[in-house]
């Protein structure tokens, strides 16, 4: 999809920081799964996030 | 393929045999490493939107969800949701145990965005490694 090579997350910047193993269902259960368009997701149109507030 | 950036639709997303419904991730990372002693070669965050008013301001109070707001929608017809990336939980994949779809990409200014609030913002994290 990107043309371009995004830098990474980098884990060693993340050493040192409270972390924890959990379920994929206890990860999950808050999360409302985004319902996309049927364009979408036959791959007719394509989602480009552009913003953030 | 997938890249880093991607947004992705992961297809057969199963908990102890049960099929959960298709969820759409972000790639952080696509190197391989290991987590516990098990290979991975994807590194993902969970999109969520909402599902109504009273649960948005609930959820953008919480620090470790980057909002995507109705805005960031505008390419999409048919889905006026808003919405937001779950920083805080980090899930490990390896891409020859999932199939997934990509569906588009995050603005390489706003995946920037993303990738310090994580490294320079957040102090706890959630870690997912039961799908390798």
């Amino acid at each position: 999809m990107n043309n371009n090579k995004f830098k990474s997350l980098d884990l060693s910047k993340l050493n040192g920081k409270k972390s924890t193993i959990v379920s994929s269902e206890k990860a999950l259960e808050d999360i409302s799964p985004i319902n996309w368009s049927n364009d979408v997701l036959s791959g007719k149109k394509k989602v480009l996030i552009k913003y953030c507030k | 393929m997938c890249t880093v950036g991607d947004i992705i639709v992961i297809e057969n997303y199963t908990h102890n045999g049960v099929h959960l419904r298709k969820h759409s991730f972000v790639v952080l990372s696509d190197d391989a490493g290991q987590i516990q002693g098990i290979d991975y070669d994807l590194i993902c965050n969970v999109m969520s939107s909402f599902k109504d008013d009273a649960q948005k301001k609930k959820k953008l109070s919480f620090p470790g969800n980057f909002p995507i707001v109705p805005d960031d929608y505008e390419d999409i017809d048919g889905n006026d949701k808003s919405g937001y990336i779950k920083a805080d939980q980090l899930y490990f994949f390896n891409k020859t145990n999932i199939q997934y779809i990509v569906i588009g990409s995050l603005r390489e200014d706003i995946f920037k965005l993303l990738i310090e609030f994580i490294e320079e913002e957040l102090d706890e994290f959630e870690e997912i490694s039961e799908n390798l």
